[in-house]
């Protein structure tokens, strides 16, 4: 039989840490241990009982004889791992990694689809299901979380209050709770006293903030209805909760993927922080829009008012002052082409719903 | 002193394990982290020599993966424990005490954990590493190490950091005089009151000279942590001058700096290499009369829990 190396090598019984010197050789079907300072480990190996724990660049080379359990075998020696690599001797243990390795490939090719998959697809309707099971309490408790509006803008000033607008606010609230969308028991609207930003929002729970910027880009009662109608679709379809629910279950994977247990702890406590930038999805907004027009044609109102908005937004793309609006509304042409079309069909609106003196302080925010 | 350990790896075979593991890892969305980890273990323990032998890591990265697992499960379990108890909290007080205690609560967790894992992440390592055929363990309990922690962080936060290092003392304390290769028992008998005076010393000199003393102090403090370990009674030995540690330190800024830190594998080489060129032990014969004991079981969710929290808390070798 062909020797392939030759030399010096030690062993270790696994019972005591002195190393055993043994003299062996290296051959194509095995090894051979000829002399050693125990001579129980004196015979032949087949290939089939060598396990190969480590061939390393600088010569190391570790196995393991599976006859005897516990002992370790350690060669030291550039020229024996060039002769086994040459010779495939140590394959006995790569060759089965090899297919594993395939296997696992796979596994992880079709791990990443699903996954992949899951986030383009299922998402959204995952996130509807957790959302039911969801009670509407903690949509409440979530819109509450944001105290005052000062954590929200730049604004140091509560939202303002005066006769003129409370009962504008009343009468606006009353007409959208009298269709009976569910969700709708805690609508609360809040005028924010800042004409620099022209922007709107729903809280989950039914907190609806509107800055001051946003209530004089208005020129309709029907435009403002139109607008209220929409954030309380957000609020009746509870998409603030669904957003959250997918951010959680994206934060949640890249906390796994990345091991990163404190954007996990930082995403938990910041939470009530987000709720103010989260963006819908452009499903939530079709929905909300399709929730505003039958919400104004159930009441009686034209739904002109949404068309004219969406118009409007299409105009104001350009201008800086209403990129904090359209960078969570964004106005598609489709948008404005749905919005249209319900418009045209509904030629008996009913006449403004809100006194003079009501719409100025709304627009104004109880300013002069 | 003639030293005694030495490391055969080389940055560049670090670096292309660096590579190998970053890819895997993002194409397998991070479960490949585990195996890598593994990978990372084998390449530093099997590199590392100490009088004539080298270590050998013998956990899998299937393992490392459970662990993961079972850590994630565990921190979720203590998030989710500490959000119902500020629910049911805010019935019966209001919401600012209520939300004081959540956050009291999480954070006392983390802690609590943070010094359960230590332990047991040590634990799952030493269990793993085996040297001349024989593994090493460590003795007593996770919930043990952690109940005899617990006091002492609550002094440090109390004493703003003067008492940190009768807590320093007390973990290495422990987790020497537990630790075992076979039946060779390490000990650790470091007088404390030289031990606070050391580091309190090293800490303001440091702030102080704006620096300069760090140089002086670290080799102190690596001397003064080795001379005071033995294995089965023989002394472990280990300088360097305070020229050779600013040299090793301003090469390997030096290194990072000009490398944008590419350099970190070598960084990392040369570290290992630096530490175990200063080791040794008085009598290395005592190293062949050890005796297999009862291997010790232990798996590896703290393992990741370590990991998870940054903490790396070596015994420092």
């Amino acid at each position: 039989m062909a020797v392939i190396w030759r030399g010096r090598a030690h062993l270790f019984d696994g019972e005591t840490s002195k190393p055993l010197q043994i003299d062996l050789s290296l051959e194509p079907d095995g090894l051979e241990i000829h002399a050693a300072d125990v001579s129980r480990f004196v015979g032949h190996y087949r290939r089939k009982v060598l396990r190969w724990l480590e061939v390393r660049e600088d010569g190391l080379i570790r196995l393991e004889l599976t006859a005897h359990p516990g002992v370790l075998l350690e060669i030291q020696s550039q020229e024996a791992r060039h002769f086994l690599r040459e010779h495939g001797l140590d394959r006995v243990h790569w060759l089965p990694h090899v297919s594993l390795a395939a296997k696992v490939s796979i596994a992880v090719m079709g791990l990443v689809l699903f996954i992949a998959g899951f986030f383009l697809f299922g998402l959204d309707g995952f996130s509807r299901l957790v959302v039911k099971h969801i009670p509407d309490s903690v949509d409440r408790e979530l819109g509450e979380k944001i105290p005052s509006l000062h954590l929200i803008s730049d604004t140091t000033i509560g939202p303002v209050t005066c006769p003129d607008l409370d009962s504008a606010r009343s009468k606006s609230i009353a007409l959208i709770q009298s269709l009976g969308a569910p969700g709708l028991e805690g609508l609360r609207v809040e005028v924010a006293p800042d004409t620099s930003i022209v922007n709107a929002f729903a809280l989950p729970g039914g907190r609806v903030v509107v800055y001051t910027g946003m209530l004089r880009m208005l020129e309709t009662q029907q435009e403002w209805l139109a607008l209220l109608a929409h954030e309380v679709g957000h609020v009746s379809m509870r998409h603030g909760m669904r957003s959250m629910v997918r951010s959680s279950v994206l934060t949640i994977t890249a906390a796994l993927i990345f091991g990163d247990a404190a954007g996990l702890s930082a995403f938990i406590f910041d939470n009530a922080q987000r709720l103010t930038t989260l963006k819908y999805s452009r499903v939530d907004e079709e929905e909300a829009d399709a929730f505003a027009s039958e919400m104004l044609l159930a009441t009686g109102y034209s739904t002109q008012g949404l068309a004219q908005l969406f118009e409007k937004l299409d105009r104001v793309q350009e201008q800086p002052e209403w990129s904090a609006f359209l960078s969570t509304h964004p106005a598609s042409g489709e948008r404005i082409a749905a919005a249209k079309a319900k418009a045209v069909g509904n030629k008996n609106a009913l006449s403004d719903f809100l006194t003079e003196a009501e719409w100025k302080a709304l627009r104004s925010g109880c300013g002069p | 002193m003639k030293p005694m350990g030495r490391f055969h790896g080389t940055g560049g075979e670090l670096f292309v394990l660096f590579l190998k593991n970053g890819f895997l890892t993002l194409i397998t969305l991070g479960i490949y982290s585990a195996w890598g980890k593994a990978a990372l273990y084998r390449f530093f323990f099997s590199n590392t020599e100490f009088a004539g032998h080298r270590f050998q890591f013998t956990g899998t990265g299937k393992e490392i993966f459970l662990g993961i697992l079972k850590a994630f499960l565990l921190l979720g379990a203590i998030l989710a424990g500490a959000f119902a108890l500020s629910v049911v909290l805010t019935f019966v007080m209001p919401k600012a005490f209520a939300s004081a205690v959540f956050v009291t609560a999480i954070y006392g967790g983390i802690i609590l954990l943070s010094a359960y894992s230590l332990f047991a992440s040590t634990r799952y390592r030493l269990s793993r590493a085996r040297y001349r055929g024989l593994a090493f363990r460590l003795e007593g309990s996770p919930w043990e190490f952690t109940q005899s922690v617990i006091l002492k962080v609550l002094f440090c936060i109390l004493t703003l950091g003067l008492y940190s290092p009768v807590l320093l003392h007390h973990i290495k304390s422990r987790l020497f005089n537990q630790m075992r290769y076979g039946n060779l028992k390490f000990a650790w008998d470091a007088p404390i009151k030289e031990y606070w005076v050391l580091c309190i010393k090293g800490y303001f000199l440091s702030i102080f000279t704006l620096g300069i003393y760090y140089f002086f102090w670290k080799p102190q403090m690596y001397t003064f942590i080795r001379k005071h370990l033995t294995l089965g009674g023989q002394r472990f030995q280990g300088s360097f001058t305070p020229g050779q540690f600013a040299a090793q330190v301003f090469t390997n800024i030096f290194l990072a700096i000009v490398t944008l830190g590419f350099a970190l594998p070598w960084i990392l080489v040369r570290d290992v290499q630096f530490r175990l060129a200063h080791l040794a032990l008085e009598n290395p014969e005592i190293l062949e009369a050890a005796v297999k004991a009862e291997a010790q079981k232990g798996g590896a969710t703290a393992e990741s829990l370590a990991g998870i929290f940054d903490m790396d808390v070596g015994v420092g070798f």
